[in-house]
């Protein structure tokens, strides 16, 4: 019989989610300042102005962080859900690689702000992806 | 948590199709008990042999997870078991799991497999290594 251990995947996970909680409620209530900081003149994205933009974002990181901390939560952890995770890590490092090959006038700190904040993203998902690795390698 | 209450209280799937239920548990000793079900035995009614050494591997498996380092898991890598007798139907067989060797990489353990009134069903001694 295979017994493994989903540790490194549960607390990679409730590190996402600390970390998504706390990033996209920054981003959310310091939405202004942080447009204002990233590009040098004002951008829309399909009518939307760069803040709102960053507000409803920062929203939608805060729900995904909350999700993160339900499957981390489980007493059996769902693999699924799990995955599911990995792959929105991967796309928002795909998408931060888009945004910023998007020809809008980035600023320094901008450009400072989105390769950080996808090198953290993208080490999650590695552990997510060793996490998972070792929790199916066994059966 | 109580080991044995930690070994119930964990759902293993195919553990609960076979209705295993452990009566004791520590670092050095696992004791569980199963009743033969119709539907576990062969022809004639008696317990069948993938049941027998299902039950036995349960067994090591969980005396395996007591003796675990935090974040560590196992697996089964070799099982080999001596059937002896019968256990027919309606009978409880009551496995009894005690170590060979424990160590960072792998356990032995051996599980006898007897029936309520004590009469010897199987031995088996698997080796679990350490994930």
């Amino acid at each position: 019989m295979t017994v493994s251990s989903d540790r490194l995947l549960r607390r990679t996970l409730w590190g996402n989610a600390a970390f998504s909680v706390i990033s996209g409620a920054a981003l959310a209530v310091f939405a202004g300042p942080f447009a204002r900081a990233a590009t040098d003149a004002p951008v829309s994205v399909l009518g939307l102005d760069l803040a709102i933009l960053f507000e409803l974002l920062g929203v939608g990181v805060v729900a995904f962080g909350a999700l993160c901390a339900w499957i981390a939560s489980r007493p059996e952890l769902p693999q699924g859900w799990a995955r599911f995770i990995f792959v929105a890590d991967i796309a928002w490092v795909a998408g931060s690689a888009a945004v910023l090959a998007l020809p809008a006038s980035w600023t320094t700190a901008g450009i400072a702000g989105i390769v950080v904040l996808a090198a953290i993203v993208a080490d999650l998902a590695i552990l997510e992806y060793l996490g998972l690795r070792k929790m199916s390698a066994a059966n | 948590m109580d080991k044995l209450q930690f070994l119930n209280d964990v759902k293993l799937p195919f553990a609960q199709v076979l209705g295993l239920k452990f009566t004791a548990a520590s670092e050095t000793r696992v004791v569980a008990e199963m009743v033969v079900r119709p539907e576990l035995c062969t022809r004639p009614d008696i317990l069948h042999g993938g049941a027998v050494m299902a039950f036995a591997d349960t067994l090591g498996a969980a005396a395996t997870v007591l003796n675990l380092p935090e974040g560590k898991g196992t697996t089964t890598i070799e099982s080999k078991t001596n059937f002896v007798g019968p256990a027919p139907v309606g009978t409880t067989v009551i496995g009894e799991t005690t170590p060979i060797h424990r160590g960072r990489r792998t356990m032995v353990w051996t599980t006898r497999i007897t029936t309520a009134e004590g009469k010897l069903v199987a031995v088996v001694t698997q080796t679990q290594m350490v994930l």
